[in-house]
């Protein structure tokens, strides 16, 4: 699917390493808000046209387009948020799964930073509520001494809660989402009368990520998985759009290095087809070839380019060549994996010598660089 | 003047037949010109019957130098078939305007209908807008974008005039061309001549609508009947002026298209001297083959054509089942047509669920609520008054779908279903595209098929009677050889009443005698008049079936070999190109390296020895030869596994692709240095098993490549003379000391057999040859212990099995010659007096008799008792 496509002159005034989508597009969302005349569900922020717009971008109004995606899934993503069922994106890592959950907060709630990191340590306290220990020794449970994690916030405030990797959390801790989900109540039974029951305001809801890799989804209980609505996030389908991609983002990236040469066409040829076929596990002329298990997404392209021009530039002064992606795609991309590194050099041996061009003659010329 | 009314429709589009009722109602024209062939103007009342839908007219012409078959097809929702019907009703005379599908404006097209957008030679022009809007509007892609513009519900005139702009936009000013002009040449020249009658109302793609209102004024008036070839000339050189001047004048800036269309050309007048070729070698086996009255009809130059109506499946409508057709879905369009949007997503929501959960595919009712909320929630996302074929889909995907894809939807994208896409997804395209057969009304007559059939089986005493018979034919004999290719056909036909009962399961088997049991059957006509929608004769029908069966058959090379193999009988030289293109890719797709090798033993027997069933060195044959080869290179790099056991399987496969490689006829083009690169890397790679570490070793040995791949031996020490006495031979070769080398790194018992049955498999000719190793090998298994020696013994006898037996007692007679023994005792020694298991079993019995004698401290004495019973032996 995509990968993050921040624009450099959007720039927030704030001095934070990273800006959370709302604070990034606060002018687009401002915008799509005074502008919107659609029906809102309840509890939102922008109707689902809106929300829309601000996710696919349109350009006669000046909304910038944030991810590359067939625009039917963002569709189905605000449909599924605007019912009763959560929502579940999977795909393989780096498919921009969490950039497009962000945005989705942003545009329904306004926020997307109620976020629960997923991990083997999480707890259910740190999705739920915890105590503030002075005040509950002090006064006993009360409202005052509950501490509200993402989930309560989301919950009170009719918020959408995104659920970063879900399935990397134990299974119990993914089963207490349960009944949050199907009844939309919180039972919080230290505290007594109204306290005691957190019912979910309009506007909450979950977005859950997962990745295919860590093969969780298969574990999840049949009843959870009832509960969300599955969206697969593909990469990006077309290659004209990833290479574009890859272009632009390296050359961003090459920037930030003080390369001053943009990655030579050939060398990001090579590179977007290479990724696409090890990806796809097929070349584009539709043979057949395994995949590689280390992950070969757009972020990772963009990775391997940008690792490439400052080899290039920084060893010899110059624009990166097939022999510098060669030896790039043994750390970056295979990870010094030895199964994917035999999967690249077969790749090497008996798939570049049949494809046609100087550049590619120079990869199939230069396949002894990698290690082993 | 009187009035033209140019309905631009979109083939198989319900909002466009529609808009064809209306304005045929309204206008009431004198003439309705109906895009379609021009030559069945005198046959539209075999049309107008009461069929069942769908149906098509089927189009074929064979010559010497052209195959051509395609479809014409119509269903209820068709605007031409809407279009017919409304004409009649309102008195309006009706007329086809188009050229005929067998003209060479249709070259290469096996649906006249199908859509142009889909096409690989898709106009530019209209690929770009189109991807424009579709960005614009936030769809995925055209069959969306057509169904969000053109299929919701809205005022038929407000319809007409988005269609207008639309397919103007879509067509601008693009010039027609080489195949689109002549077509619409005589589409306007019939409408000029339909203007001096009265109003007209033209049906067209389209596509062509702008073209036909700005021409149809000026243009020369011709009938609706099939115009001379001189028109048709002087036509084609107008249109092909006008793409010169028109587009050469952009070629010089933007270059690229010209080429590539140049290039298209030559590819298309390759690939029809490669079918004149073929057509000729068949020619000269039949003239060889067939009866003298058949050889001098063959001499005379004359072309076959003929179109007669077939009924149709809307399976074969579908475009995700890739016949190249028109729209996606028709049993949805059906249900659209017939009850409305609304009703239509019901009934096909409730058919999918009933596929899904006659496959035990667990579908909640609560999914199913969720399921229209979301499909609701989407269609008014999307400001869609009802609901659209997508809306539902993507509904479906969004609420029943509790896994992660492997594949983007299918109809995300244009084309068939690609592999590993989801089950459920699977069975829901399946309910969309509907099981619906069309039937033809009786009184329609008959397709030429059935006649054709008699008149072949008549020939050759074949005709079936009440009571069964058994025919025996000898394929070696040309006239039963022939017979038996008829039967064949009709068998894979499925034409009841033709059972094969015993014969050979392979075109190459030693058998060559078979035996049919052939009866009349009730239901023999009605299979033939369905058989005829794959072709007008017998030959073309079963091609054209086992084609398709080719299709279906997907990536598994089994499967594909299997067919192959059935098509050897009824003759493989008539498959069409585009068929063993896909064939080919699809043996590309294999991951078993077993099947694949399975299926190259087949093929490649048939290319070498099928002169019976005249597949010998067929060209097919070779491009498919060709691919799996390199498929094969492609997964033997891929075997991993240090200790991995012999696969025979894969031993298999690396001797049909040695097999290939050594034998294979010059026609075959294989990449022998890549090969020996991959066996290179194989032979040193200590993650390799043993047995293709063996093979690879073989492979270089056999192909005399073993002493430039490895180079000069490093290790002086595996020169397998050194230490052996006088029964050596003097000098052995590099190849040799290499292969020795090996035989001692993989000599542990572990590894040795597998090792060895990869070497025998590949090169036991060259082992036979070279006593130098045959001396090490016995001096590795003699070094082992008699522990080791039992845990070797089931990998070595595996790989002694790739020795014949008489080959054995040669291996056999080596060894005693290397140990200067006699070799007379060869022929005893490979015949055991007992099974090898009772010898294996006292083995173990033994070795526990010593474990237990040692625990004990009686070892010396059994020992000294064996020393004593071997001496005496």
């Amino acid at each position: 699917m995509a990968t993050k496509k921040r624009a450099s002159e959007g720039e927030p005034r704030v001095t934070i390493q990273r800006a959370p989508a709302e604070i990034l597009y606060a002018d687009e969302l401002e915008k799509l808000r005074a502008e919107d005349e659609g029906p809102k569900p309840p509890g939102w922020a922008l109707s689902l046209r809106a929300a829309r717009t601000f996710v696919l971008g349109d350009e006669g109004r000046g909304i910038r387009r944030k991810v590359v995606c067939p625009p039917s899934l963002i569709d189905r993503c605000l449909v599924t948020l605007a019912t009763s069922r959560g929502l579940l994106l999977v795909g393989e890592p780096g498919t921009a799964k969490s950039l497009l959950s962000e945005l989705l907060s942003a545009a329904v709630s306004g926020r997307s930073t109620l976020t629960i990191q997923g991990g083997a340590s999480v707890t259910e306290d740190q999705i739920k509520y915890s105590w503030n220990y002075a005040l509950l020794v002090n006064e006993g449970p009360s409202p005052r001494s509950l501490v509200p994690a993402p989930l309560y916030m989301g919950m009170r405030d009719g918020a959408i809660v995104r659920f970063e990797e879900i399935t990397r959390c134990p299974l119990e801790v993914q089963d207490s989402m349960l009944s949050v989900l199907s009844d939309r109540v919180l039972a919080v039974p230290e505290l007594e009368g109204d306290d005691a029951m957190l019912f979910a305001r309009e506007g909450f809801n979950v977005i859950a990520t997962a990745n295919t890799r860590d093969k969780g989804v298969n574990e999840m209980s049949a009843a959870l998985k009832r509960r969300f609505n599955f969206e697969t996030v593909f990469p990006i389908l077309d290659h004209q759009a990833e290479l574009r991609l890859v272009r632009e983002e390296a050359t961003r990236l090459l920037q930030k290095s003080g390369v001053p040469v943009a990655p030579s066409e050939d060398v990001l040829d090579l590179l977007v087809t290479t990724f696409r076929e090890l990806r796809a596990g097929a070349t584009e002329d539709g043979t057949g070839m395994e995949r590689l298990s280390s992950v070969m997404s757009t972020a990772e392209a963009v990775t391997v380019a940008h690792a490439v021009g400052v080899r290039g530039w920084f060893l010899r002064g110059g624009a990166g060549t097939p022999a510098d992606l060669v030896e790039a795609l043994a750390g970056t991309a295979a990870k010094d994996d030895a199964e994917d590194l035999r999967k690249i050099r077969r790749y090497l041996e008996q798939r570049a010598p049949k494809k046609k061009g100087p550049h590619w003659e120079a990869y199939h010329a230069a396949r002894g660089l990698l290690p082993g | 003047m009187n009035e033209l009314h140019v309905v631009g429709v979109r083939h198989h589009s319900p909002a466009c037949a529609r808009l064809v009722r209306h304005v045929i109602a309204q206008v009431r024209p004198k003439t309705v010109l109906i895009e379609g062939p021009v030559d069945w103007n005198d046959r539209l009342e075999e049309l107008r019957l009461p069929h069942a839908m769908p149906i098509a007219i089927f189009t074929y012409e064979r010559s010497a130098t052209r195959r051509h078959a395609s479809w014409t097809p119509f269903c209820d929702y068709s605007p031409e078939w809407i279009a017919l019907r409304a004409a009649q009703e309102h008195g309006c005379d009706a007329f086809f305007c188009d050229l005929p599908a067998w003209d060479r404006a249709f070259e290469g097209m096996r649906h006249r209908f199908a859509d142009r957008l889909a096409r690989p030679d898709a106009p530019p022009h209209s690929t770009q807008f189109v991807e424009a809007l579709c960005r614009q509007l936030g769809v995925d892609d055209v069959d969306t974008l057509w169904d969000h513009l053109f299929e919701q519900p809205m005022e038929l005139e407000t319809l007409r005039e988005r269609l207008t702009t639309y397919f103007d936009s879509l067509r601008s000013d693009e010039p027609a061309g080489d195949r689109d002009g002549p077509r619409e040449a005589l589409m306007a020249a019939v409408t000029r001549w339909a203007l001096d009658r009265g109003d007209v109302v033209v049906v067209c793609g389209g596509y062509h609508a702008p073209a036909i209102v700005r021409d149809a004024p000026h243009a020369t008036p011709h009938p609706p009947t099939m115009p001379d070839a001189a028109w048709r000339a002087e036509v084609e050189a107008k249109a092909h002026a006008e793409w010169v001047a028109r587009v050469g004048a952009e070629i010089d800036t933007a270059s690229g298209t010209e080429t590539e269309s140049e290039t298209e050309t030559e590819t298309a007048s390759e690939t029809e001297t490669e079918t004149e070729s073929e057509t000729e070698s068949e020619t000269e086996t039949e003239t060889e083959t067939e009866t003298e009255s058949e050889t001098e009809s063959s001499d005379a130059i004359e072309i076959r054509r003929g179109s007669y109506l077939v009924p149709f499946t809307e399976k074969r409508l579908d475009a995700f089942a890739g016949y190249e057709s028109g729209m996606p879905s028709p049993a949805f369009q059906q249900a659209v047509w017939e009850q409305g949007a609304d009703e239509a997503c019901e009934a096909l929501l409730l058919r999918a669920v009933q596929r899904l959960r006659a496959k035990k595919q667990p579908v909640s009712t609560a999914d199913l609520i969720a399921c229209v909320a979301a499909a609701r929630g989407l269609a008014r996302l999307r400001g869609h008054a009802t609901l659209a074929r997508t809306d539902l889909l993507d509904a479906v995907a969004s609420t029943l779908l509790k896994d992660a894809l492997e594949t983007p939807l299918p109809w995300a994208r244009r084309g068939t279903l690609l592999p590993r896409t989801d089950p459920l997804l699977v069975e829901i395209v399946a309910a969309f595209s509907g099981e619906a057969r069309g039937k033809l009304a009786s009184g329609t007559p008959r397709p030429p098929l059935p006649i054709d059939v008699e008149g072949e089986l008549a020939a050759r005493g074949l005709e079936p009677k009440a009571m069964p018979r058994e025919v025996t034919l000898r394929l070696a004999m040309p006239t039963e050889r022939d017979a038996s290719r008829v039967l064949h056909r009709l068998r894979v036909l499925q034409i009841p009443g033709f059972v094969r009962i015993a014969g050979p399961s392979l075109a190459t088997d030693a058998e060559l005698v078979e035996r049919w049991n052939v009866v009349a059957s009730d239901d023999l006509d009605a299979a033939l008049v369905e058989a005829a929608s794959y072709g007008g004769t017998l030959e073309a029908a079963a091609t054209a079936r086992l084609e398709e069966a080719l299709l279906d058959a997907g990536s598994s090379s089994t499967k594909l070999a299997a067919i192959l193999g059935e098509a050897a009988f009824t003759g493989i030289d008539a498959l069409t190109d585009s068929v063993i293109a896909q064939v080919s890719s699809a043996l590309a797709h294999d991951g078993s390296l077993g099947d694949l090798g399975a299926a190259l033993h087949v093929l490649f027997d048939l290319h070498r020895h099928g002169d019976l069933v005249g597949a010998r060195n067929a060209p097919a044959l070779a491009r498919i030869l060709e691919a799996g080869f390199d498929r094969g290179l492609w997964l033997v790099e891929g075997i991993v596994g240090g200790d991995a056991p012999a696969d025979g399987g894969h031993l298999h496969a690396l001797v049909a692709l040695r097999d290939l490689a050594r034998r294979g006829p010059p026609a075959l083009t294989l990449p022998i240095a890549r090969a020996e690169g991959v066996m290179q890397r194989r032979a040193v790679d200590v993650d390799a098993p043993p047995a293709l570490r063996g093979a690879a070793l073989g492979w270089l040995w056999s192909q005399g490549a073993l002493a430039a791949a490895l180079g000069s031996v490093a290790d002086p020490m595996a020169d397998p003379t050194a230490g052996l006495g006088e029964g050596a031979e003097a000098k052995t070769s590099v190849a040799e000391q290499h292969a020795a080398h090996a035989l001692r790194s993989a000599s542990r018992p572990t590894t040795l057999g597998d090792f060895l049955a990869g070497l025998f498999a590949i090169a036991r000719e060259e082992v036979l040859a070279s006593p130098s190793l045959v001396a090490v090998l016995d001096e590795v298994i003699q070094a082992m212990t008699e522990a080791e020696f039992l845990i070797a013994l089931p990998s070595l006898r595996f790989a002694a099995s790739w020795f014949p037996p008489k080959e054995r007692e040669k291996l056999a007679r080596v060894v005693l010659g290397v140990r200067g023994e006699d070799s007379a005792l060869a022929h005893a020694m490979v015949r055991l007096p007992a099974r090898p298991e009772t010898i294996l079993a006292g083995h173990a019995l033994d070795a526990k008799v010593r474990e237990i004698a040692l625990r004990f401290g009686l070892a010396d004495a059994l020992d000294a008792e064996r020393s004593t019973e071997g001496g005496a032996s």
